[in-house]
């Protein structure tokens, strides 16, 4: 068996997982006939398991290999091992990295600068439309973004990289065949060409609980620092980060309203060394970038008066109509007329019933 | 000897003559009651027996027959009692057969012969007077509603006793009335309502155009309060609206004892009602929920929990405006032409989208606003958010007052009402013609509706809605034309969309 299919093999054996796998690469004596060899007497010593062994054991048949090859071919599904040029770099040098990858669309380039924008689920408008707006101005600006592709922040970060022009990169919890969230599926489609979808897991696996904190490795790996846009106290993100602090990334955090749920998570990353960025700039000096010229202000200078005065009352937090006209002194019947143009130039929407957010 | 006397049974709210037909002749004594009978009816043989004795009458032992026709259309209540023992009186000899030939009685007999009211009297004397019947003997208990039926003799009768005396022409007939049109108090004001003049504002365009609308607002904000106050905005009833509506009240039975209903009818189900309850319709149909509420307010509080039956027969009348149901394959439907209120959280947790309240997932929220479907959504005009509704403690009024809006309201109604819809008198119920024909749009107006069509994604529905709310907000600023401000503010309400839920 070449050298391609034994690394395949490794992934395609879900059981095995990433560390037994590389454990057993390392211990084999012929690496090319780790498959061929005495698998029964490895389960006899407790080196594997019985299912371990079942599964390792239909991977030696060079039929079932074929069938999964061709599978992958058909769905535009490569295996990238972690020896071939390509694998990145900078995920190769972290612990525990997986013995591949399998990506539709591309991976990520060794002179490309990735930043991971991760968060909160159940995020707030101000965590999405930041995510969102930070991300595509990092886009602009020639950065490309890493992300799982959950609800929140998550998408809202893929969505405004894709709207800036730039690349994206998902690494999911299940086979990159299989979108999850569904919702996600027009960007998903967009992704293949204008990035990646990864995964170490084989096409066809479930999106199953436990996968997705394991993943989280890959997308710090990936990336040379990690912008947490809004994060409870206790989450999913803090093990992204935890992992990428293990890997030597830099932390930048989205400060937040002391006292929001969503927020608490990212101030206190700040309070323990975090940096705080609240705009791209923040984040793209860091590595020495700068921000493009803007175009997108010409936009406001579109607005009139009544609009800009109403545009600057409108923030991340839902707001009423009833408040925007007491905080603006316009009567309901000017606000609804200036909310409308404001909603068809894009630039504000409606959430709930009533409550106004920036786009 | 053979007797005949009218009566009447509802179907429905519809009519259905019934003639009790009593013969006695010689043979085995015995009494039988035909006419295909539910059993209250054939229980009435005991009650008929007992009441005439005790008015002194004896029975003699001959063999009795009473028959109901029609024969093939079932026959419920209790109003047979009293024209069965005339008939049987009849028969016997005691009154004359000419006095009952053209005279029609309802009522329930006591076992002392005491006559007690009955439901459906209105209805169904209204129903025999289109059928030619001029003459009607009604129980006392009854009276209030009698008062309403022009054109007619009617008499009352409190006991068994009084029949003779009234077909001898020894009792007063009983006066007629007016239809009392005069504006109810209600108890509830608007200006109760502190502040909150956006949700006002809201209230008086929807009762404006008699727009079905749905408040959201997160637990406690005040949502059952601002829609009992909807009724005091409500212009009043017209007298043909009065009868219409007494008529349905008295054939569930639900007449108040001055016989008639003068105030909006206001009904608020619970959400664990029945599809039964709430539309009436079954083997002998009674007015449901729906049809209480004709030409007043239903309030769903918690609409999310209502049985999806239910909500669909909300959905399928909210246009129809009838229900239809059928009884021994005879159509027997009720009207229904109600404002729907509907109340609900926008998240199981309430807060949504406060989220430093909110603990929903998407999922969980997507979920939970699907319980109400896209259909009946799509028939709700306006959403209007509800928030920190407070009714001051002190009795101090703030702002505009009922009867102000009320004013508004109604000559939003007369203008309206002049148009002669095809669909119904008000903008809600406008069709697609009526649209074409009644809404005229400035052309920054027109352009306006384009493009929110286009890049806000309303529905062909959606746009009507919008297009019928903006009508109306025009009506309520006297302009024959839509402009943009009425547009705009129309948009704003226009509710649930994709995108209101999202993350």
């Amino acid at each position: 068996m070449d050298i391609y299919d034994v690394y395949l093999g490794l992934c395609c054996c879900v059981s095995l997982g990433c560390r037994k796998a590389s454990e057993l690469l390392e211990t084999a004596p012929d690496k090319n006939g780790l498959f061929d060899g005495d698998l029964k007497g490895m389960e006899k010593a407790g080196i594997i398991t019985g299912l371990m062994r079942s599964e390792m054991e239909k991977w030696s048949s060079e039929a079932f290999r074929n069938g999964i090859k061709q599978e992958m071919e058909r769905k535009g599904i490569r295996f990238v091992p972690q020896f071939e040029k390509g694998f990145p770099l900078l995920l190769k040098e972290t612990e525990l990295c997986p013995l591949g990858l399998f990506v539709s669309g591309s991976l990520p380039g060794d002179d490309e600068l990735c930043i991971a924008v991760i968060g909160s689920r159940g995020c707030s408008g101000y965590g999405r439309s930041n995510a969102f707006s930070i991300s595509k101005e990092l886009a602009e600006g020639g950065i490309s973004i890493v992300s799982g592709m959950a609800a929140g922040i998550d998408s809202a970060a893929i969505r405004g990289a894709l709207e800036g022009g730039g690349r994206a990169y998902a690494v999911l919890g299940s086979g990159v065949d299989i979108c999850y969230p569904v919702e996600n599926f027009d960007i998903f489609d967009k992704l293949t060409t204008r990035g990646g979808i990864i995964s170490e897991y084989p096409p066809g696996t479930e999106p199953l609980s436990w996968h997705f904190p394991v993943r989280n490795r890959i997308i710090s790996g990936l990336s040379k620092g990690i912008f947490v846009v809004e994060a409870a106290e206790k989450s999913g993100t803090s093990i992204t980060v935890e992992r990428g602090l293990e890997q030597g990334r830099d932390i930048f955090a989205l400060p937040g309203r002391a006292g929001d749920r969503n927020s608490e998570g990212t101030n206190l990353l700040i309070r323990e060394g975090a940096r705080a960025a609240w705009k791209a700039s923040h984040i793209m000096s860091e590595y020495g970038l700068d921000l493009p010229e803007k175009v997108i202000k010409s936009q406001k200078s579109h607005l009139d008066n009544m609009e800009k005065l109403v545009y600057s009352t409108i923030c991340c937090t839902p707001e009423t109509a009833e408040a925007i006209a007491e905080r603006t002194g316009l009567s309901m019947k000017t606000l609804y007329q200036v909310l409308v143009r404001l909603q068809l130039k894009g630039l504000i929407t409606e959430i709930g019933v009533q409550q106004y957010v920036l786009a | 000897m053979f007797s005949n006397i009218i009566c009447a049974a509802l179907c429905g709210m519809g009519v259905i003559p019934v003639q009790i037909q009593a013969d006695i002749s010689n043979g085995f004594p015995s009494y039988t009651m035909v006419g295909y009978l539910s059993s209250e009816v054939r229980e009435s043989r005991e009650r008929v027996t007992a009441a005439l004795k005790n008015c002194g009458y004896r029975i003699p032992a001959k063999r009795i027959t009473v028959n109901l026709a029609p024969a093939d259309f079932r026959k419920g209540g209790t109003a047979f009692d009293l024209p069965v023992a005339v008939a049987i009186l009849t028969s016997l000899g005691a009154l004359s057969k000419d006095d009952v030939a053209d005279i029609a009685i309802f009522g329930e007999l006591s076992l002392d012969g005491t006559v007690l009211p009955v439901r459906g009297i209105l209805p169904m004397v209204n129903g025999l007077l289109k059928e030619g019947v001029k003459r009607f003997i009604i129980p006392e208990g009854n009276s209030g509603e009698g008062r309403l039926i022009k054109d007619a003799e009617v008499w009352c009768a409190g006991r068994l006793d009084d029949v003779p005396l009234i077909l001898a022409g020894k009792k007063e007939r009983l006066e007629a009335c007016d239809v009392s049109v005069n504006t109810p108090e209600y108890e509830e004001d608007i200006s109760d309502i502190e502040s909150q003049s956006v949700l006002k504002r809201g209230l008086e365009i929807a009762a404006a155009g008699r727009h079905s609308f749905l408040m959201v607002g997160p637990p406690g904000a005040g949502k059952t309060m601002t829609a009992e106050r909807i009724r005091s905005i409500l212009p009043e009833m017209s007298g043909q609206e009065v009868l219409e509506v007494s008529e349905i009240y008295s054939a569930a039975g639900l007449l108040p004892a001055g016989g008639m209903i003068t105030e909006r009818p206001f009904r608020a189900p619970e959400p664990s009602v029945s599809e039964r309850t709430v539309t009436g319709a079954g083997h002998l149909p009674v007015p449901g929920e729906i049809s209480l509420a004709h030409r007043g307010v239903l309030f769903m509080d918690e609409m999310e929990e209502f049985r999806p039956a239910v909500l669909d027969a909300v959905r399928k009348t909210l246009e129809e405006k009838f229900i239809a149901a059928t009884v021994n394959r005879r159509s027997a439907g009720f009207p229904c032409d109600y404002m729907l209120i509907g109340a609900m959280n926008p998240c199981r947790c309430g807060y949504y989208p406060d989220r430093n309240k909110c603990v929903c997932s998407r999922r969980e929220i997507e979920l939970y606003r699907r319980k109400i479907s896209g259909p009946l959504l799509d028939r709700i005009d306006m959403t209007l958010a509800v928030e920190n509704v407070r009714i001051s403690d002190t009795g101090a009024k703030t702002g505009v007052s009922s009867a102000e809006l009320r004013d508004n309201v109604k000559r939003a109604w007369d203008i309206q009402r002049e148009r002669g819809y095809r669909g119904g008198d008000s903008n809600s119920s406008m069709t697609q013609a009526d649209i074409k024909k009644h809404c005229a749009f400035t052309a920054d107006a027109e352009s306006m509706l384009t493009l929110l069509a286009a890049k806000k994604d309303l529905s062909m529905r959606g746009m009507s809605r919008v297009v019928k709310v903006s009508r109306t907000i025009a009506d309520l600023a006297g302009s024959s034309i839509i402009d943009t401000e009425h547009v705009a503010e129309a948009f704003s309400y226009r509710g649930i969309t994709t995108d209101f839920w999202r993350i």
